[in-house]
């Protein structure tokens, strides 16, 4: 793709900004319809017939997310006279926001396109549909997290944390578990947008930088199946060995950045008085890290009893990008600087004493 | 709306100006039975229309659908016990390392009822085709005598046509159900043939309508004579055809979502045919690297 890659990835940085930038539901909602539009030809780039099934699915349920932004808008307008997004009062509007995000975001039970999707396009065009791509809803979910049930957000994260991990057992394909685990992913990032946004936010720059670690090193793989990751050791000890390291952070192990999150939510939802919650969140969460730790047997722990007939020789390592080897840094690492980070939630959280 | 539809078609002035016939021509699949679908369906010419509404068609039977709904939610508990302990039907150790596994085989009339045959009869043509258990059980026998002659209806210009395919898997709730083949690059196959040129058919049940008839074909050329031959073809070798015409641009079999195989015969060669079946299995070739043998070039150019 030629010039119309750098058009592409300017269009979807620019309106994700435009988005992030304005309160008005229109214009909001202008924004993310170019930003769905901006994407499809990533999604669609190798002209496959599964990738074009991939950003049909994706703009079908995007489109008809984006309607119910739209429709939720004007239905608040009716009632209350404004499009702004902090004069959200209308309970019907608001009902109808919170579903349509979470059709965007990828929830329980509006998850089912989301591996469909990951499953047709390529591995790197991905990254930007799991990361990028929700953070204008997330956002959006987060600027009206005040109106939103407690008990719908309780039940989504809960449901959406089981039923990802229970899909995700025993995928062949790396791609759908990637998707499965982001909808895991998602669970807890809106688990505790009620409490502690800015826990949420944490939550999301980590998985996004996790995630977008895992992805690239896959991409540099060129692995599709889990059984092709099977001679990744072979092929590349590096690459495995900085693989596993993301997914162990993925998978919310410490002393890798993924636990932070994982540990700051359980914490809050503890002293929320939701134990049950975080009890129930842990627990399937344990889903997800049989099949983390599935893909870490296959990749690192295992070698083949075959050679493997490529031109790669043994022991070479892969040249990486900086891109990925930064990313990986981040997703290892950033559990170092906790301390830090806990100090300034829990300064923005807890109100001043007077 | 059929009120309105029979009080606008009696109104006296409609009648006379004929209006009425336009209104049931825009009214018409609301107002009557006729169930207009949205794709294309073959009908044998000379044949009438099938206007039976939907509803005549189904057997409502009590004891039936209880049967079905303790057979289906059975099927759900073993689907559920199958996807949680293992990787499409194998444990863990086998999906790593198997490089190849026995896809179908025809031991018993249990196997050869998963395959379904047909030929052109189904357009009047007078091709005979049949299917069954070899010598002792231990193959299929695919037999018949392909006949030519293009039938008589003003409509069909070619004829002669024999084939069997493998009947689609259901799941729970009789939901498609796909086979995985990723682990594999190649389609290993031991038969006994007849010297034919025969065609092997990939079809990938495809999301939208227009793509229905999509497939992938390969050739199979076997030898006549007693003496049995394994075939193998790499899937990077199957092109894709939509109603048998090549397409322009070729892509890839992807081994992800495969809904059924097939077997044809087609050589516009007038006299009987057999092909007998060992096996059918899939095989992991280290040794072929070919991800794809059509169209790898450039085709824009790039500014």
């Amino acid at each position: 793709m030629p010039l119309s890659q750098p058009i592409i990835l300017t269009t979807l940085t620019a309106t994700t900004l435009v988005f992030l930038l304005s309160t008005h539901l229109v214009l909001m909602w202008a924004a993310l319809e170019l930003s769905t539009l901006a994407i499809l030809p990533l999604i669609a780039n190798k002209s496959h017939p599964r990738a074009i099934e991939a950003s049909t699915k994706y703009f079908l349920m995007q489109a008809m997310a984006s309607t119910l932004i739209i429709f939720s808008g004007a239905l608040n307008y009716e009632m209350t006279g404004s499009y702004q997004i902090a004069e959200l009062t209308d309970l019907t509007s608001m009902i109808v926001l919170t579903l349509a995000l979470f059709i965007k975001v990828g929830l329980v039970p509006f998850h089912f396109w989301v591996p469909e999707v990951l499953q047709g396009m390529p591995t790197a065009p991905a990254i930007f549909l799991l990361t990028w791509q929700k953070l204008g809803p997330l956002v959006m979910l987060f600027l009206i997290s005040h109106l939103i049930s407690l008990k719908l957000i309780f039940m989504v994260a809960v449901l959406s944390s089981l039923i990802a991990g229970w899909m995700g057992l025993n995928q062949t394909q790396v791609r759908k578990l990637m998707a499965f685990s982001s909808i895991a992913q998602m669970a807890w990032i809106i688990v505790i947008i009620k409490y502690a946004p800015s826990l949420t936010i944490l939550t999301f720059y980590i998985y996004s930088t996790t995630v977008s670690a895992t992805l690239l090193t896959l991409d540099k793989m060129s692995t599709t199946s889990t059984k092709h990751l099977i001679t990744s050791f072979s092929k590349s000890p590096t690459a495995a060995t900085l693989l596993t390291l993301s997914l162990l952070s993925l998978s919310g192990l410490p002393p890798l950045a993924g636990f932070l999150p994982k540990w700051l939510t359980v914490n809050q939802l503890v002293s929320e008085k939701a134990t049950w919650i975080a009890l129930l969140m842990l627990m399937a969460s344990l889903l997800s890290l049989f099949f983390y730790l599935r893909l870490w047997y296959n990749s690192s722990s295992t070698l083949p009893p075959n050679t493997t007939n490529t031109t790669r020789l043994w022991r070479k390592l892969t040249p990486q990008s900086n891109l990925t080897i930064n990313l990986l840094v981040l997703a290892a690492t950033t559990l170092l600087l906790s301390a830090t980070l806990m100090k300034a939630i829990t300064k923005q959280e807890t109100p001043k004493a007077k | 709306m059929a009120v309105a539809f029979k009080l606008l078609a009696s109104a006296r002035p409609l009648r006379e100006c004929q209006r009425h016939k336009v209104l049931h021509s825009l009214l018409g699949p609301l107002v009557t039975n006729h169930i207009s679908k949205m794709y294309s369906s073959y009908r044998r010419p000379g044949i009438s229309p099938d206007d039976t509404p939907v509803w005549k068609k189904i057997d409502f039977s009590t004891e039936k659908a209880v049967n079905g709904v303790k057979k289906h939610f059975k099927l759900l508990k073993s689907e559920i016990a199958e996807h949680v302990t293992s990787y499409d039907g194998q444990p863990l150790h086998v999906h790593l390392w198997e490089e190849t596994r026995v896809v179908w085989k025809f031991h018993s009339q249990k196997d050869l009822d998963k395959w379904i045959a047909s030929s052109d009869i189904e357009i009047g043509g007078k091709s005979e085709a049949y299917l069954k258990l070899g010598k002792n059980n231990q193959s299929a026998l695919f037999y018949g005598t392909l006949n030519t002659e293009v039938p008589r209806d003003g409509e069909t210009k070619y004829s002669g046509y024999c084939g069997f395919k493998a009947k689609p898997r259901l799941g729970v709730f009789n939901r498609k159900k796909y086979y995985d083949w990723t682990n594999f690059n190649s389609l290993h196959l031991r038969v006994r043939g007849d010297g034919r040129p025969w065609m092997i058919n990939i079809f990938t049940d495809p999301y939208f309508s227009h793509q229905k008839d999509d497939m992938y074909h390969y050739f199979m050329f076997t030898r006549g004579g007693p003496y049995w031959e394994e075939i193998t073809i790499p899937f990077s070798k199957f092109f894709l055809c939509s109603q048998g015409r090549v397409q322009d641009r070729q892509f890839p079999l992807w081994l992800d979502k495969i809904h059924t195989i097939g077997f044809t015969l087609g050589d516009q060669a007038h006299g009987p045919f057999q092909l007998e079946i060992d096996f059918i299995g899939l095989l992991m070739d280290s040794a072929h690297t070919e991800e794809f043998a059509y169209e790898q070039y450039e085709r824009n150019t790039k500014f």
